[in-house]
């Protein structure tokens, strides 16, 4: 027959004990459970800080590439504007520059078909000049082969001028 | 065969957790000739050292037997702290089977005595109470082995939420009772409920609950007294004992039986919730015991069983096993909170912080 303890019973030693028991578990919780997840839960965090200032930190540079992206952006439109102002520019200035460098021609090419025009004018009235110089002596031979009154001068003269005006409106 | 089946999904959880294990899941070799649902049964026999005949034609190759005999020895080593960790209540139950000698009629009394060591004061008795406090230590310790093994910052195991959620749970309680500067107290608390909760429930396995001994309970209480002596010394010895004179010296007496009434009082209250839980259990048990003789004894095979007992004592032991003994625990922890921080005279304790420094300061600046 085993010994049994009564129902309410001090013993010192068993308080001891179980003080110790309290405490060894504490101990064991502390080191076993509570000190690895601790860990874990640090380097945890610490992950997750280093995730989210990756994080900001590619945000940050996202921004800061666009907002570049952006001026470089306005830069070249401006510069694009700028460029097809210039040409423009450059255009109008060559069309001017044509146009007046044709007009000038044109001008040029008129004075030099008046002069022409004139010169040509200038020679037939030599030649006629020269025909009626001409004529003038085939009528003074006529004259002189033949009688003539003063009606026959005049109607030859008159034939003569007709002849010349004739022969002018030909030329 | 059905065992193994439900081990695959345990399996191909630890696929995540170890690296190993990964390289022999993403190893092209490995899954060149095995499609996707008879990924798992191949990994597990490859774990366990079987080569199935889907595997067959690559189990030429070297890759998938180098983490092979790793995974097996991280599920053995699963396995063992697993049984460690219900062996001792195992032993404890057998131990009990084998010293309970036949009784007869209704009996209350403490926990058997197995041996008795002679000490100084007075001989130490090992009882069933010590041997199953004992058993609660060794279970709890490698319990946390075992849920601890594995632990990772992305990981989401089951060990690993019950992890987190035991040591978030006790950091919290003691963080929202006790406040920051007694944050370190979350295992000591832990450890209290464990060792209280487990003590108490160890009943449910028919051992006897260390809870419902003074002995037991009234260790934790003096532990707990001390702590709260030593947070009241914080604030000077001198401020501590001053605090029996108040409000007047004649009340000094009074001061300390109220100081010893604290671990007396919360002894006896979480034993006497025990053990009245086990004598009402007992009582009503021989009571059932009783009546059913009474009214069966007549018919000749109903005689010798007591039908009535059957029902009613389980219904009481999830009140007064499950219920009262996790509510004690609570209470416990609750109280040894309460008492250590309501005890801890903060004011006086950062005065004297303060002037410690600046008399440090002062030797300083003199050498």
């Amino acid at each position: 027959m085993p010994e049994v303890q009564g129902l309410i019973t001090v013993n010192i030693w068993q308080i001891v004990i179980s003080l110790c028991n309290l405490l060894i578990l504490f101990l064991i919780l502390k080191k076993f459970l509570f000190k690895p997840v601790q860990a874990m839960f640090a380097r945890r965090k610490e992950e997750l800080d280093t995730l989210y200032r990756d994080a900001e930190d590619a945000k940050t540079e996202a921004a800061r590439s666009r907002m570049l992206y952006e001026d470089k952006l306005a830069a070249a439109d401006e510069e694009a504007r700028g460029i097809v102002r210039r040409a423009m520019t450059q255009a109008g200035e060559v069309s001017d520059e044509i146009l007046a460098d044709t007009g000038r021609k044109v001008e040029q090419m008129k004075i030099k078909a008046r002069r022409d025009l004139e010169q040509e004018r200038k020679q037939m009235i030599n030649s006629v000049k020269d025909e009626v110089a001409e004529m003038s002596v085939d009528i003074a031979e006529k004259v002189v082969g033949r009688e003539i009154g003063e009606e026959d001068h005049r109607a030859m003269i008159d034939r003569c001028i007709a002849q010349i005006g004739q022969t002018d409106r030909r030329a | 065969m059905k065992k193994r089946k439900t081990d695959a999904p345990s399996a191909a959880e630890k696929d995540a957790v170890t690296p190993a294990a990964d390289a022999l899941a993403s190893d092209p070799a490995a899954c060149a000739n095995v499609t996707a649902d008879c990924a798992a049964p191949a990994a597990e026999s490859a774990a366990e050292g079987v080569v199935s005949p889907t595997s067959a034609p690559i189990s030429s190759a070297p890759a998938p037997d180098a983490p092979a005999p790793r995974r097996l020895r991280d599920r053995f080593i699963d396995g063992l702290l697993l049984v460690l960790a219900a062996l001792p209540f195992v032993a404890c139950m057998v131990l009990k089977v084998l010293t309970t000698p036949a009784s007869e009629g209704v009996e209350i009394h403490g926990a058997q005595v197995y041996f008795t060591i002679p000490m100084p004061i007075q001989p130490l008795r090992v009882s069933e109470a010590q041997v199953v406090s004992l058993a609660v230590v060794l279970s709890v310790l490698f319990l946390c082995l075992y849920l601890t093994r594995g632990l990772s910052p992305r990981g989401h195991s089951r060990r690993q939420i019950i992890c987190e959620t035991v040591v978030g749970a006790a950091d919290g309680l003691v963080r929202d009772n006790m406040g920051e500067r007694f944050a370190g107290f979350a295992p000591f608390i832990a450890a209290v409920m464990a060792l209280s909760a487990l003590s108490s429930l160890s009943s449910l396995l028919g051992l006897f609950p260390p809870t419902s001994d003074l002995n037991v309970v009234g260790g934790w209480a003096i532990l707990v007294f001390i702590l709260i002596t030593v947070y009241k010394c914080k604030g000077g010895i001198g401020h501590y004992l001053k605090g029996y004179l108040e409000p007047f010296f004649v009340m000094a007496p009074l001061n300390v039986i109220s100081e010893v009434a604290t671990p007396v009082s919360m002894t006896f209250r979480h034993v006497g919730n025990v053990l009245s839980g086990v004598a009402i259990s007992t009582m009503i048990a021989a009571a059932l015991d009783g009546l059913s003789k009474l009214v069966l004894g007549a018919i000749p095979f109903l005689r010798t069983v007591p039908l009535f007992r059957v029902g009613l004592p389980a219904v009481l032991s999830l009140y007064f096993d499950l219920f009262s003994g996790l509510l004690q625990a609570f209470v416990f922890a609750m109280l040894s909170m309460l008492y250590i921080t309501t005890g801890f005279p903060e004011e006086k304790y950062l005065e004297r912080q303060q002037k410690k420094r600046a008399k440090a300061a002062r030797r300083r600046a003199k050498s």
